[in-house]
């Protein structure tokens, strides 16, 4: 073997030892890499297990039909600062969500979309409020809480300013929705001035006839202004045109004011009804995404869903119980269109539940899709997301800047 | 100057030095360069680092966003847990306040956090304490699949209840002397019987338990559902019949009971 061959031959040795190394060193990389994306879906695992709300109802049959999102129980932790009876709820344009409770009385609670509490209005020193019911918050940030028992609407900012009030009788619900105001009452509703308070028209006296009502319990405004209200004790659901002229009404159920307590077996008797809702107490009224008319069943523990142009009645939703996305007596329902999703009142369990319904989204479904999706934990993924697109348009600027200058030096050289 | 440039390589070249089977002379360049130097090794370190900076950037994102608030509880059994908690807390000396707690803690599947509790408890509360803490315990058992466990503590749970009943009602001027049931655990106790038994294949003890249950109480409508499906299973579909028509007096036109009864064809 010449010396030139011996050095080949050790070479190649070296080359392969080499080689060897570096595959071994590519392995170890390898392997650390994978152990740290393990160590990274682990521990983001464990954070989006501690973000989502992990539910102690798993199947939709268990909540009738129901997707629940998250409940909010209080605006704090010890026990006195947990609601006892939400009552009357209203979603701010942000998502705030404002919740009056029978048992606190004096203060109004503002929670944001995830549930945190975020402020109150009321105070009993300076902002003293008696008897809270029904609230509602307008696109211009102002506050509108009723006192039933006082007969009037108060007037608030959102930080608790007092603008004043307004006389009501009994005003039970209002709706404060693109530039219209509508306030129910025990004899029908009215559509009110938001500047002054003064009523425009009032519609209604108390009865059972069929331009009665008997306790107007939930007022939604859809985007023309047409005006839906449930009459609570006549059980009907109502649509009028903005200027109150009603364009139709259906029986949700048996009326709770013919009731004959006759006993044994003839007030089931009486309660006998055709329509196909089989509603008990109609409650709040909202309109979801779709633009169906949604309405809550307190003694009923469901929701029904009705068709926008003639009443007719879609679908219920909602079982009674304890358990998260069930209900005991839910009294007011909003909903919130950027993230479709439902606020309800559930009094007898003393919380507000976050809700989705089948088919309340607006739009295609994949956009819907989209908008659930970022309305819960996945919104932490657009700043990296973005943060990635952010750097693909860097790299691709700086590859399209260099390919130009290579492309002028060639210029450059061949001039 | 970069270490390309100082090796009097470009990076192309060197990255084609350190390549597994290059040519024996780039292997030595490479050899003498940095673990950094390779380019698979820079790649990877790079991925990682994105991968890395990416997970940060989403958990300071769900930080900043106030996605969550581990203050405020959420669900059912974050609201039992948080206020049964507190409640315990304000008031060490109420045994029905810890059996709260740990019946929360026992729900939410927090079985360690409940044995531990159990044992703190164990030499601290007073003897009705100590029979509320014994009926958790066999909950615990049962919750942790330990089912032979769950009976044994059910069972000596039942027998020191009444034997304390039997004591009781013997001593002038107590609850228990002037009528007063034994205490309710000693019957849920057969329910945790039941179950452990169910779990453990011994269907026929289970429904032994459930009948001693249903002679004290006759009305328990879903204990006699139970009763009619492990009756159902066994194949005494006369029992399960019979089991399940009493739930209806309970529970008249329940859907559930009419599924029963129209599965073994009794309708």
């Amino acid at each position: 073997m010449t010396d030139s061959g011996q050095d080949t031959y050790g070479d190649s040795t070296s080359a392969s030892r080499d080689g060897r190394a570096t595959r071994r060193i590519r392995m170890l990389v390898v392997a650390i890499i994978i152990i740290l994306l393990l160590a990274l879906a682990g521990v983001g695992i464990m954070l989006a297990n501690l973000i989502s709300p992990r539910s102690g109802v798993a199947t939709a049959d268990a909540t009738g039909g129901i997707e629940w999102v998250r409940s909010i129980y209080g605006w704090g932790t010890t026990p006195e600062e947990q609601f006892v009876q939400p009552h009357k709820l209203d979603i701010a344009e942000d998502g705030t969500i404002w919740v009056t409770d029978a048992m606190y009385p004096s203060r109004a609670f503002a929670f944001s979309p995830e549930g945190t509490y975020v402020s109150s209005v009321g105070d009993e020193a300076e902002v003293p409020l008696r008897g809270l019911g029904p609230i509602a918050v307008g696109m211009d940030d102002r506050l509108f809480i009723g006192e039933p028992m006082l007969d009037w609407v108060r007037v608030f900012t959102k930080e608790g300013q007092d603008l004043g009030a307004f006389s009501v009788p009994n005003p039970i619900d209002i709706e404060y929705a693109r530039g219209t105001m509508v306030i129910g009452s025990t004899s029908g509703f009215a559509i009110i001035d938001p500047e002054t308070g003064a009523p425009r028209v009032v519609i209604g006296t108390r009865g059972q006839g069929d331009s009665e009502f008997d306790t107007v319990n939930g007022i939604a405004i859809d985007d023309d202004g047409a005006i839906y209200v449930s009459d609570a004790y006549n059980n009907r659901l109502s649509k009028y045109d903005a200027e109150g002229e009603r364009v139709w009404m259906v029986s949700t159920g048996a009326p709770g004011n013919q009731v004959e307590l006759t006993g044994g077996t003839a007030m089931a008797e009486s309660r006998v009804t055709t329509a196909p809702a089989q509603m008990q107490l109609p409650g709040g009224v909202t309109i979801d995404g779709s633009g169906r008319i949604v309405v809550v069943d307190a003694f009923d523990f469901s929701i029904s869903v009705f068709n926008q142009d003639d009443g007719t009645f879609l679908a219920k939703y909602g079982e009674h119980g304890r358990l998260d996305g069930q209900f005991v007596w839910p009294v007011s329902i909003e909903y919130d269109p950027q993230r479709d999703w439902f606020a309800v009142a559930d009094k007898g369990n003393s919380r507000v539940q976050i809700i989705r319904l089948p088919g309340s989204a607006p739009g295609v479904d994949v956009e819907s899709q989209i908008r659930r999706s970022l309305a819960g934990p996945l919104r932490a993924c657009v700043p990296p997301v973005l943060l990635i697109l952010l750097v693909l348009i860097v790299l691709a600027v700086r590859s399209f800047k260099k390919r130009k200058d290579s492309q002028s030096g060639v210029a450059g050289d061949s001039v | 100057m970069n270490q390309s440039e100082e090796s009097g390589l470009t990076d192309r070249e060197s990255d084609r030095a350190s390549e597994p089977g290059s040519t024996p002379g780039s292997a030595d360049a490479a050899r003498r360069r940095p673990l950094f130097r390779d380019p698979f090794v820079r790649r990877a370190f790079y991925f990682t680092g994105a991968l890395v900076t990416l997970f940060l950037v989403t958990v300071v994102s769900a930080l900043v966003m106030g996605l969550h608030d581990p203050e405020a509880p959420r669900t059912s059994a974050e609201r039992a847990l948080r206020i049964s908690e507190l409640t315990a807390m304000q008031n060490p000396e109420d045994s029905e306040a810890w059996g709260a707690y740990l019946q929360a803690l026992i729900a939410s599947g927090q079985l360690t956090q409940a044995q531990n509790l159990i044992d703190q408890l164990a030499g601290v509360v007073d003897e009705s304490g100590t029979e509320e803490v014994a009926f958790f315990q066999a909950a615990v058992h049962m919750e942790s699949g330990r089912y032979e466990d769950a009976i044994k503590a059910s069972e000596e749970l039942r027998t020191r209840l009444r034997a304390y009943h039997e004591t009781q009602k013997q001593a002038a001027d107590t609850p228990e002397s002037r009528g007063e049931p034994v205490h309710e655990n000693y019957w849920q106790a057969l329910i945790v019987i039941a179950e452990a038994n169910v779990n453990l294949g011994n269907v026929e003890a289970a429904i032994k338990a459930l009948d001693e249950f249903l002679e004290e109480k006759e009305t328990a409508a879903d204990v006699l559902i139970r009763r009619g499906y492990l009756k159902e299973q066994l194949g005494d579909l006369e029992g399960a019949e019979t089991d399940f028509r009493a739930a209806l007096v309970y529970m008249p036109g329940d859907p559930a009971v009419m599924e029963h009864l129209q599965r073994i064809g009794a309708e």
